[in-house]
């Protein structure tokens, strides 16, 4: 375990904030620039960017805010007790004609973390590009039936610079694969040490004629200014990273904004309304303090990057009689084609030990499966990652035994003892199609202590999408086997109930009648709104999504910028 | 996380979602309170909490059928398994609840297999292992719940009661030291070495 802190959680934070003062502190009544709702990779850019161009900036963070002495290494309290991505109920249910039902599963079904900095400190750190076939999918595959599969309205030409960006800027770790996209510069950072796991996938991989390579990372393999490189300590995917060394918005971003001296993070804040003037236009943000008083930051224009789930929740709730539908959803398509992405897991013994459970998640990737192959006969791609996911004690004497064998006993014990450094696991990472009956809406009963209504998750994957999980759960056996894995067994793949990727649910697109934000992510209906996260995307890439939200942050922010030097807000 | 005791197959299914986006949620609060409860009672010497004397009694004599010691090396029980969930349960009500179900649904088999037998520890080992065996075929809700209680006790933290003096992470040859250079096993360690990389 980590040293802690001795108190309560809520003295620790009193603690913490008396010794780093935010930066500067607004009045709710002083009207600022940009209110920005959400602080993970797109808020935490968004109030870089605004600040460090002059603009004065309040983030509402519904989270804590969380240091590096708060950062926990203790198993049972990050990977199982699931408290603090927050005590409010979801609801969830696969199709419409269901009854939704609260979730009888740890995760919430749109499952993100609720802290500074947001999902991006707690993330596996996977920072894939999109390529330039997920930006025109529908020109160049036609019209799926049934499906919303649409063209976005700029090209990976376009947000290549904005890429780039995000790899220099906040730091990425990596080096070119065989059938990356195009790039205007190398890595920053040298790829980080491989693990036994990626030199045995790629081993498994190049035996049958694949073209693994090394995994682009979040994660610094040398240090920066102000930030170590990783130590290899292992508490990585799930855990907040105390070395800085994890490039989340809390360690990039977030103290860069707050230096500006323009920028106040006003954490624990969250968010019920945003409200209009008569005019229609965005006047203040409605919130709950930290002591669940009600709160209004005046603004003259609001940046909406709360998640794709919590994002149309609050355009919903900001519903008027100027837009009964939810704010900004005359066009109906708020809270629509909710995409999480495909997963599915195969799992591997070998002979020798592996000790996974040392440094951070991924080494080596494969992505020959990124087109939609016609020979397949299915829409849809993907890429592999070989790791292990039960790389904790508590996670692999749950989980890491195969559920033929004995779950029990001394024959369970002694495998136990003999697998917990001998196991990994090879993880797909594939599309999600968007359904306009995919999505977030309000639960119709259920409120949370604030009064405001609950998210209610409507998810039924696309049998497409099962069919590719499914395809490249067997490449993935295939890999183990070849190897020389001494076992192989694959987890079944089942229609996912909990998204860890929440996307889509606000698309951006030229026809105001098919898209909620423009190509610069201005709301087609609200001049001086802006919304910007994972609900912007317009299809679900194949997977690891974080670093295009940032790289069309980071776009979205130039261009606010522009209109706002401009008057054009 | 038992609000509702979870099944083998619930926990696999968690599992299975744990793989399709890699994240898992930050908690300092209901089980950082749990683990300062624990680590500051047994500092005081303190002993049990919540659990009655049976319940002990019960939850010694099954954590060991999950977890049996193996020659020198201790089982769960003497792990402090039992010690762990007499103090998680003490803070937690949804665990507690979890804990009771599991063991009223037990105390119910092992009633109707040996009538007026005074409890599952009474029994001898291979009686009790038909018992277990029973229980996560008829009732994997009542298994799951405390199976995952016993493992949490031998493999979480010291400091939440359990997993005394680290055994259970020697039993799985897992070092909490966090900070690492590579090599970090076998095969990375040879293929770096002019293997086949």
């Amino acid at each position: 375990m980590s040293p802690r802190v001795p108190g309560t959680a809520l003295s620790r934070r009193a603690f913490l904030s008396a010794a780093t003062p935010p930066a500067v502190t607004f009045q709710t009544s002083d009207e600022v620039d940009f209110v920005v709702i959400g602080s993970g990779a797109a808020g935490g850019t968004m109030a870089r960017e605004l600040s460090q161009a002059g603009f004065t900036v309040v983030v509402l963070e519904q989270g804590p805010y969380r240091r590096a002495a708060d950062v926990s290494h203790d198993e049972l309290a990050i990977s199982m007790d699931v408290a603090l991505q927050g005590d409010e109920p979801q609801t969830f249910r696969s199709t419409a004609d269901d009854d939704a039902q609260p979730a009888a599963t740890p995760f919430h079904p749109a499952h993100y973390a609720r802290t500074v900095g947001g999902s991006s400190t707690h993330f596996t750190a996977n920072y894939w590009r999109f390529r330039p076939i997920d930006f025109k999918e529908r020109s160049v595959l036609g019209a799926i039936p049934g499906t919303a599969l649409a063209d976005w309205p700029i090209s990976y030409e376009e947000l290549e610079p904005y890429y780039t960006k995000v790899d220099w800027e906040v730091g990425v770790s990596g080096a070119p694969g065989p059938n990356d996209p195009a790039r205007s510069r190398p890595y920053p950072h040298p790829p980080l040490p491989v693990k036994s796991s990626g030199v045995l996938f790629e081993r498994g991989a190049k035996k049958l004629g694949f073209e693994p390579h090394i995994a682009p990372m979040a994660i610094l393999s040398e240090p920066r200014p102000g930030r170590g490189a990783c130590a290899h300590c292992g508490a990585c995917m799930g855990y907040m990273c105390e070395m800085n060394a994890k490039s989340s918005t809390l360690a990039t971003m977030i103290p860069e904004a707050e230096a500006t001296g323009r920028c106040e993070i006003r954490a624990e804040s969250t968010v019920h309304r945003i409200e209009l003037n008569d005019a229609g236009r965005v006047r203040e943000v409605v919130y709950f303090d930290k002591d669940g008083r009600v709160q209004a930051q005046a603004a003259k224009a609001v940046v909406l990057c709360a998640n794709g789930a919590e994002t149309p929740r609050i355009l919903f709730m900001s519903e008027s009689s100027r837009f009964p539908q939810g704010l900004s959803n005359g066009s109906g398509m708020v809270g629509k084609h909710l995409m999480f992405n495909g997963g599915s897991l195969v799992n591997a013994w070998f002979e020798e030990p592996l000790n996974e459970y040392k440094s951070q998640g991924v080494t080596r990737i494969c992505t020959d499966w990124w087109d939609t192959d016609p020979k397949r006969g299915f829409y849809g791609g993907g890429g592999l990652d070989g790791r292990q996911i039960y790389n904790g004690p508590l996670l692999f004497a749950l989980a890491g035994i195969p559920q033929d064998d004995p779950q029990w006993g001394l024959e369970y014990r002694r495998a136990l003892a003999h697998q917990f450094n001998r196991s990994m696991q090879v993880l797909s990472h594939t599309t999600s199609l968007p359904l306009e009956t995919n999505t977030v809406t309000l639960d119709p009963e259920l409120k949370d202590r604030f009064g405001r209504p609950v998210l209610r998750i409507t998810y039924k994957d696309h049998p497409d999408d099962l069919a590719m999980m499914r395809y490249l759960q067997d490449r993935g056996a295939e890999i183990m086997d070849a190897a020389g894995a001494t076992r192989v067994w694959k987890e079944p793949v089942n229609e996912q109930n909990v998204g860890f990727h929440l996307l889509g649910t606000c698309r951006m697109g030229n026809d105001p009648a098919t898209s909620v934000v423009d190509k610069y992510h201005r709301s087609h209906e609200v001049p001086n709104l802006f919304i910007c996260d994972g609900s912007s995307l317009v299809t679900s890439g194949r997977g690891q999504p974080t670093m295009t939200i940032q790289a069309l942050a980071f776009r979205a922010a130039e261009h606010i910028v522009g209109f706002a030097k401009r008057g054009e807000i | 996380m038992l609000a509702k005791p979870s099944s083998r197959r619930d926990f696999l299914r968690i599992s299975g979602m744990l793989a399709t986006g890699g994240g898992l949620v930050l908690s300092l609060s209901g089980c950082q309170q749990a683990a300062d409860s624990a680590s500051e009672a047994m500092s005081n010497g303190e002993g049990p909490r919540i659990l009655t004397d049976a319940e002990r009694r019960t939850l010694e004599a099954f954590s060991d059928r999950i977890l049996p010691p193996d020659g020198d090396a201790p089982g769960a029980t003497a792990l402090g398994a039992v010690v762990f969930m007499d103090h998680y349960a003490a803070e937690r009500t949804d665990i507690l609840e979890g804990l009771r179900y599991g063991l009223q649904v037990l105390d119910e088999q092992v009633q109707a297999a040996h009538p007026g037998v005074d409890g599952f520890a009474a029994l001898d080992g291979d009686a009790m292992d038909a018992i277990v065996r029973g229980l996560e075929q008829d009732a994997p809700d009542a298994f799951g719940a405390l199976r995952t209680l016993v493992v949490f006790g031998a493999f979480a933290a010291p400091a939440h009661g359990g997993n005394r003096d680290k055994g259970g992470w020697a039993l799985l040859g897992y070092d909490d030291r966090h900070v690492w250079q590579p090599p970090f096993g076998f095969y990375d360690a040879e293929a770096t070495s002019g293997g086949d990389q």
